[in-house]
């Protein structure tokens, strides 16, 4: 190449700025469709918890082929907050603490409806403002500004709360609006997420169903109790509870909840403290085990969750110290279960007759784990030592069958066990026997 | 711990141990900065005879004591020897007796394993890490005897080299992320150069446990593990100790008042301290006690310690340990 015709040292801007249309794809990929909707559950639970009385909130969802809407009577949003924050893309790092708060990443909201169809409104009643937003994605994805146009309404409405709605609908949210389980898997999904929510009067509802809080039960009782602490870890306040819950493979493990948003549930992993350390993998054995830890703070930048709150962030400081926490109250539970299934096992044969930790689990009580007492240290009843007589041990080993037929023929025995027994026997008597 | 070597041993005829546990008692006993040692908890193996417990309650004067053990078969012998009451046996395996533990009390704990190190033995130490109040003391002792090449090859095979087959064999009783990704060549048959390898193993299960303990907390609240002790020494079998104060940074001073380095046989780092105790008479020992403290003068006087009846070996390995050489005789009673 010539360098004459290079203009060295002249600066060419390249345009990095991301295109609207990337930017949404990305955004509206890593999330599914019954999260996407729970992250609206999730802010509407925020303004309900900021007026710190769930008792008459509640939060309705309504779902058609045509049409999505999701309305609450829990405060709407402030204005200057949908002015500064709300529809921002990320929350900006001078934002406000919006204290003790579910949503967080500034993602939320903008994600969901772009998930969601083409054309959405938002509309707030706020005790200070009213406002409306009207966007038609299509438009919007024309016109190079990255703006919305925010119209203040009357602020005449008893009412506070805010009105989403979102209608021409993509086609996959359409079809996926119109299937039974669908609407059964966010019912579920909701009832997890926000159980504690629920269980503290907020009223959840979709398409005029009320969604029910999905507890975490435990037993309780004089024999068996709930071991659990409280510590405050850098500024986070951690309650750990544990015990025995109904047997369920599925549903025994840890539970984890920021803020009273529920982020993992029946965890069975690592993540959560099995198979590591000398703790086990989890096993049918441990279906017993139900573990919840709440992580509550204001500034819930401090909690473990990702931003898909479907997750722990297991590099988070304060997780790893309350890990620490879970396993020493894993390790405390964990013998009785190892124990319960020997019990069960020598009842079985016939080796005791008597099955006092099974009995004691059968007849405890089995409460919410929120209303349950705990202490620090675990009652559990203990198991019964078979009678037995440990002379006696069962050998097995291989050997080439040609070999073993030989033997057979010279012993005249007929049976593998025979030949095992009669060849011990003959080397005992020659070699051992004084 | 475990029936087997109680059956082989009577505990408290072991030279070594007798001194290393002596040893042991007098680091213990500094331990006072911490608190008064009459409210301290004690966690051993005891086994059938007590040995460390007994020594412990005399001397530290601790009331809360609690052995492990594991052999369900023998309940009521062990409850038998029970040299004094406030002894509370735990017929557990140790994960399980040590997981229920009530941890309000600070503990000193001893644990005299038999065997090699294994995954058990980790666990041990994290259940203890993880409960312990600050001031707390653990300790472990365990079978360091250096691999045998020959037997090592005949097992994996031919082809590798003498680090690969020491790894390999460490990985059927250790969980491989402990292992050290590294260990010398040469030198490893060496058993202060092995029992280096083991230490390197408990520390990095140590180092582990308390990042993610600490991961979350204040920088005063953090835990930190200062070991205190690591011996080598032998009475048959090669075996090592290592032992530690835990406490939180806010204690920190607490534990530079124990001064636990003012003795000679304090050791924070990878050198181990080894205990050698010199075959003598007693016709010997009262010869060699009388000269004590040394001084380099004495060494060599053949009026005092005649060449042809005392080695500068023994005499040196007297000197270092007199103030604990156990004084053994027979009792017989009817």
């Amino acid at each position: 190449m010539s360098t004459s015709e290079v203009d060295s040292g002249k600066i060419q801007i390249v345009d990095a700025n991301p295109t609207k249309d990337f930017f949404i794809t990305m955004l509206t990929r890593d999330i599914t469709l019954v999260r996407s909707i729970i992250d609206l559950v999730d802010n509407s639970v925020d303004a309900a918890n900021a007026s710190e009385d769930l008792e008459n909130k509640w939060i309705k969802i309504t779902l058609s082929d045509t049409k999505f809407s999701i309305q609450d009577n829990c405060g709407g949003i402030a204005e200057d907050i949908a002015m500064k924050q709300a529809f921002r893309f990320g929350r900006p790092s001078d934002a406000e603490d919006s204290i003790h708060s579910v949503g967080r990443f500034g993602v939320g909201m903008k994600r969901t409806l772009f998930k969601l169809g083409q054309n959405f409104v938002v509309t707030s009643h706020h005790q200070e403002s009213s406002f409306e937003i009207s966007v038609d994605v299509n438009t919007w994805l024309s016109e190079p500004e990255w703006e919305f146009e925010l119209v203040e309404l009357e602020n005449d409405s008893d009412d506070l709360g805010a009105i989403i709605e979102v209608s021409n609908l993509h086609q996959s949210v359409m079809e996926q609006f119109t299937l039974n389980s669908f609407i059964n898997d966010l019912d579920d999904e909701i009832g997890l997420a926000h159980f504690k929510g629920i269980n503290n009067g907020l009223q959840i509802s979709i398409n005029g169903t009320n969604v029910e809080a999905d507890n975490i039960m435990i037993k309780q009782s004089e024999k068996l109790n709930i071991v659990g602490i409280e510590k405050n870890i850098g500024g986070v306040d951690v309650t750990i509870r544990a015990g025995i819950g109904p047997r369920d493979k599925h549903e025994g493990g840890w539970y984890i909840v920021c803020n009273g948003r529920l982020i993992a549930a029946a965890d069975q992993s690592k993540l959560t403290g099995w198979d590591a350390d000398g703790i086990q993998k989890y096993h049918p054995d441990y279906a017993y085990f139900r573990g919840i830890v709440d992580f509550e703070c204001d500034d819930s930048d401090k909690l473990p969750w990702t931003t898909t709150k479907t997750g722990v962030d297991s590099d988070n400081g304060v997780y790893r110290s309350a890990r620490t926490e879970m396993r020493s109250i894993m390790r405390k539970i964990i013998p009785f279960l190892k124990e319960k299934a020997k019990e069960t096992s020598d009842f079985n044969k016939e080796l005791i007759g008597e099955k006092p930790m099974d009995e004691a689990i059968e007849s405890a009580e089995e409460i919410n784990i929120f209303e349950a007492e705990y202490s620090q240290n675990f009652i559990s009843p203990e198991g019964i030592q078979p009678n037995q007589i440990l002379d006696e041990t069962t050998v097995t080993y291989k050997i080439p069958t040609d070999e073993l037929d030989l033997v057979k023929e010279i012993l005249g025995a007929s049976t593998a066990k025979e030949v095992g027994l009669e060849t011990f026997n003959y080397f005992y008597e020659n070699e051992c026997e004084d | 711990m475990s029936s087997n070597s109680g059956n082989i041993i009577n505990y408290s005829v072991r030279p070594a141990k007798n001194v290393e546990r002596k040893m042991i008692r007098d680091l213990f006993l500094r331990l006072r900065s911490f608190g008064e040692l009459t409210n301290f908890q004690y966690i051993g193996f005891g086994a059938k005879y007590f040995v460390d417990f007994v020594m412990f309650h005399k001397h530290l004067h601790i009331k809360k004591m609690i052995s492990i053990e594991k052999d369900r078969g023998n309940v009521e012998r062990y409850e038998f020897n029970k040299p004094f009451g406030c002894i509370d046996i735990k017929n557990e395996q140790s994960n399980d007796a040590l997981s229920k533990i009530n941890y309000d009390k600070k503990v000193i704990c001893w644990l005299d394993y038999d065997g090699v190190l294994t995954n058990n033995v980790l666990t041990d130490v994290v259940i203890l890490l993880e409960n312990a109040k600050s001031g707390s003391t653990i300790s472990v002792s365990y079978n360091s005897h250096p691999y045998q090449p020959l037997k090592l090859k005949e097992k994996y095979g031919d082809d590798l080299s003498q680090s690969e087959l020491i790894l390999k064999e460490l990985g059927c009783s250790i969980r491989k992320e402990m292992l050290p990704t590294k260990i010398l060549e040469q030198g490893t048959l060496k058993r202060h150069n092995f029992s280096k390898i083991l230490r390197s193993i408990i520390f990095n299960q140590i180092d582990k446990t308390l990042l993610n303990k600490n991961a979350g907390l204040k920088n005063d609240e953090k835990w930190i593990f200062s070991q205190i002790m690591f011996f080598d020494y032998k009475d048959g079998a090669y075996m090592s100790t290592i032992g530690g104060v835990l406490y939180q940074k806010c204690d920190e001073e607490l534990f530079n008042n124990c001064s636990f380095d003012s003795f000679d046989f304090y050791k924070s780092e990878d050198e181990s301290y080894s205990i050698e105790v010199p075959n003598l008479t007693i016709k010997e020992i009262n010869r060699l006690r009388e000269n004590m403290p040394l001084t380099e003068f004495d060494i060599d006087n053949q009026a005092i310690f005649p060449k042809t009846i005392f080695s500068e070996a023994d005499i040196l390995k007297f000197s270092k340990i007199y103030k604990y050489f156990p004084s053994f005789s027979e009792v017989e009673s009817a």
